[in-house]
């Protein structure tokens, strides 16, 4: 990948981590949460990401960003008001942008207009400036505490000598000079004496220094602000003259020393564009009683992705050669070579240790997750007139990133649910005792090498009276059939079962949940519901931390060996004299405790020779396919337990139906690792009817 | 690029950060000929300060090989740029040709 490449991938990469705080902000000045000094937060999101748009010439997003940042300034500035209005507009402004960042990844071209209705509000906004907050209008934020800019004018003199790594770092200067010139009346002169001949240029590096001359009546803090995100402290030294006029404001003793200096140093320093020793760097802006605390210096650097999987891959080919050498430690007697079997051991602890390490370098915490589910909420409770809280619990657990990428859809679908028919309306609950306002609560934890999420709302609970009778109508279950209160609850995850009487565009149409569960399943997790009738459902997803190992079963089938995902063991038996059937259609099925379960026999679902036929002498595994569909995998015997490193079959080989992925086990040997939910596809349909009882 | 007695270089419109390769190829190969170089800048409408910096480094290198250069007809964007970064006189200091 080329340089410039590179530098786009890096500025869309911190597009999206930079539109993620931007909203984080603003859900914290709707929530009240927010403060001054977030306001400034926001609004040097949106600045960065203009700085980048233009340097790689992007044009929509470039207007689009300028347009939300004018808005923002005059928020920050106090000449606009915030309202809960203006969050929405400011939230609908994110989306355009995050659309538009995503159109210039691409490549692509959003219509023509996309962003207009939003672009012509936010001009709107930002001309209609402070607004009348009518008695009767939506709430307006909880007051955010602006330094007012004061009146009189004030004079800088700024040396800016920014680092080689300028452009790198994807700062265009003609921004921060066109930001500049905004606030006030702006002398520029650059010194160019670094610039080499072209021979020796180097296109990446910047060789150019400016000192400024800036008069305005902005506050110090402000211009610093405006400067301070795309410079650091190193490179950007600002004199405040100070020549406070109009208002008798008294000028800044602290600066009254340097000043001193200055004069009598007779350095002007302007037309110089190198700092004058006596510039003192510029003190970091604080907001007094705003300014957040500090926070400890956190060192990282951005790796990519693909290198990272690359040793995650190569550290899974370490833990192999381990196993595989521990299996043939195994055959040494104990008392020989003790010194080789410590030193085996070792290294299998290192090695796991090591594959726990860069396992933990991939992970990132639920709270990338967590983050999007404030506006979620925001906006269904809005949809649907209810008032929700939303408290969420446990946002540094971490995860692997191949999970967490498919928590937000289910996630997503739990809460709109738990919102639209859950919680009652603050009218309901207020009939009920309950606050008016309804509770949603998203936890994560570790619990036993397992990711466990819990999302808890103190809605009505299921109604397990309609919930069974739209199961029995929709053949889900027969009438006869017993089921306790658990099974009764977890029936909502089967396909098209709805209690809603009306659809709405937020749920109601009974292929969410079942959807939810199998894309749950389908990562190797598990998702329960526990609910207590008016007063509470609470969802339990259990998942893998990651999917790069697998504790699976090994079992043996002929001379082949499988693995089968612990995840959808029910349980394994011996069949007795008279449990398997035969069906007419053909196919086995297994009586079990009153139900029938389809067999798949493994040795011919794959063509396996030397396998036992004999089913007295076979082992069945119940097993749950995705679809909660149990079916009874034939096997010969069960080897044992072990975690395993997950291969995949189709970039090393070809895509086989029926089969997951494969692993090395210590003995060297290739195991295939079964795919439950593909195996009775082609096979026993759980309608066939029953025929004679089969030997 | 080059005809007759001297060596053209005609900017492109857009000299944003992407253009940087091309254009310093094209300066480094007008500063190894032995001809008066004319930089037509009519076209610019995007002149970023990474491609000004070019522009800079090849003036130093015509000037250095006494290599006589001009820049024709700059359009109003490549004028406001110069000025703007505080480099005006950098341009006035060069050959303007209208």
């Amino acid at each position: 990948m080329d340089e410039i490449a590179q530098l786009r991938q890096t500025y869309f990469q911190e597009c999206d981590e930079v539109l993620s705080e931007f909203e984080a902000h603003l859900m914290a000045l709707d929530e009240g949460r927010g403060n001054a000094e977030t306001l400034r937060a926001a609004f040097r999101a949106i600045h960065s990401i203009k700085g980048g748009a233009s340097a790689f010439g992007y044009r929509r997003l470039v207007n689009f960003a300028h347009a939300l940042e004018t808005l923002l300034d005059k928020l920050r500035n106090g000449s606009a008001t915030l309202t809960a209005d203006t969050i929405s507009l400011l939230l609908r402004a994110a989306d355009i942008v995050a659309d538009l960042v995503r159109a210039a990844q691409s490549g692509g071209e959003l219509i023509e207009k996309h962003e207009g209705a939003v672009l012509d509000a936010l001009v709107l906004r930002a001309d209609a400036g402070a607004l009348a907050v009518a008695p009767d209008a939506a709430p307006t934020v909880a007051s955010v505490n602006l330094t007012p800019a004061p009146a009189g004018k004030y004079h800088y003199r700024i040396a800016f000598n920014p680092r080689s790594d300028l452009f790198q770092r994807g700062i265009e200067p003609q921004l921060m000079i066109a930001e500049l010139r905004q606030t006030g009346s702006l002398a520029v002169t650059a010194d160019a004496g670094a610039v080499p001949t072209i021979e020796a240029f180097d296109p990446k590096r910047n060789y150019l220094s400016w000192a400024f001359e800036l008069e305005t009546a902005t506050p110090s803090e402000t211009v610093a602000e405006t400067l301070s995100f795309v410079a650091d402290d190193d490179e950007l030294a600002i004199l405040n003259l100070d020549r406070a006029v109009g208002n008798g404001v008294p000028q800044n003793p602290a600066t009254e020393a340097t000043k001193a200096t200055e004069d009598s140093n007779g350095d002007t320093a302007a037309g110089s564009a190198r700092p004058s020793a006596d510039i003192a760097p510029r003190p970091l802006a604080g907001s007094g009683d705003d300014a957040l605390g500090i926070a400890p210096v956190v060192s990282s650097i951005r790796v990519d992705l693909h290198k990272l999987d690359t040793l995650v891959n190569l550290v899974g080919e370490l833990v192999i050669s381990q196993a595989m050498l521990n299996e043939q430690l195994s055959l040494v007697p104990t008392d020989k070579f003790p010194g080789l079997i410590r030193g085996v051991q070792e290294l299998s602890q290192h090695a796991r240790n090591l594959q726990e390490s860069v396992m933990s370098m991939r992970a990132q915490p639920v709270k990338l997750v967590f983050a999007r589910l404030p506006r979620l909420v925001r906006e269904v409770a809005a949809e649907t007139g209810k008032r929700i809280r939303l408290l969420m619990i446990g946002e540094d657990t971490e995860i692997d990133k191949t999970v967490i990428e498919h928590l937000h859809d289910p996630l997503t679908h739990m809460i709109r649910n738990a919102i639209d028919h859950g919680i009652e309306t603050p009218e309901e609950r207020a009939t009920m005792g309950k606050p008016p306002e309804g509770l949603i609560r998203v936890s994560a934890s570790h619990i036993g090498g397992k990711i466990v999420i819990q999302l808890a709302d103190d809605g009505r609970g299921i109604n397990r009276q309609k919930v069974l009778a739209r199961a029995i109508e929709k053949g889900i279950v027969t009438r006869d059939q017993q089921l306790n209160d658990e099974q009764i609850d977890n029936l909502i995850f089967a396909p098209g079962l709805s209690t809603a009487t009306t659809v709405s565009n937020i749920s109601g149409r009974g292929v969410g949940m079942d959807i939810v569960r199998r894309n749950i399943q389908r990562l190797g997790g598990r998702i329960t519901i526990r609910s207590t009738p008016g007063i509470e459902s609470i969802f339990y997803l259990s998942l893998p931390l990651t999917l790069a190992v697998l504790d699976g079963m090994v079992v043996r089938v002929g001379g082949e060996t499988y693995v089968v995902p612990l995840s959808n063991m029910v349980e394994t038996l011996r069949p007795q004299p008279g449990q398997v059937r035969t069906l007419v259609g053909g196919g086995d099925v297994l009586s079990l405790r009153g139900e029938y379960v389809p067999m798949v026999y493994l040795h011919r679902k794959f063509a396996v020779s030397q396998a036992n036929t004999d089913i007295s002498k076979a082992l069945v595994m119940l097993v749950e396919t995705d679809a909660s569909m149990r079916i009874g995998l034939v096997v010969d015997e069960i080897v044992g337990q072990q975690q395993v490193v997950i291969k995949s079959l189709e970039s090393n080989y070809d895509a086989i139906h029926g089969i997951g992925g494969a692993t090395i086990l210590g003995n060297g040997r290739v195991a295939l690792i079964v795919d439950v939910s593909m195996l009775l596809t082609g096979g026993i349909s759980p309608d066939s009817p029953l025929v004679s009882n089969a030997a | 690029m080059t005809k007759g007695a001297e060596c053209r270089v005609a900017l492109p419109a857009r000299l944003d950060i992407a253009a940087i390769g091309t254009l310093h190829k094209a300066l480094l190969a007008a500063a190894g000929q032995k001809k008066p170089v004319v930089i037509d800048a009519e076209q610019v409408t995007t002149l970023s300060t990474v491609c000004v910096q070019a522009l800079l480094a090849a003036a130093n290198s015509f000037r250095q090989r006494k290599i006589p250069f001009c820049v024709a007809r700059p359009s109003d964007v490549f004028v406001t740029t110069f000025d703007g970064l505080g480099l005006f006189s950098s341009l006035m200091s060069w050959e303007v040709r209208q």
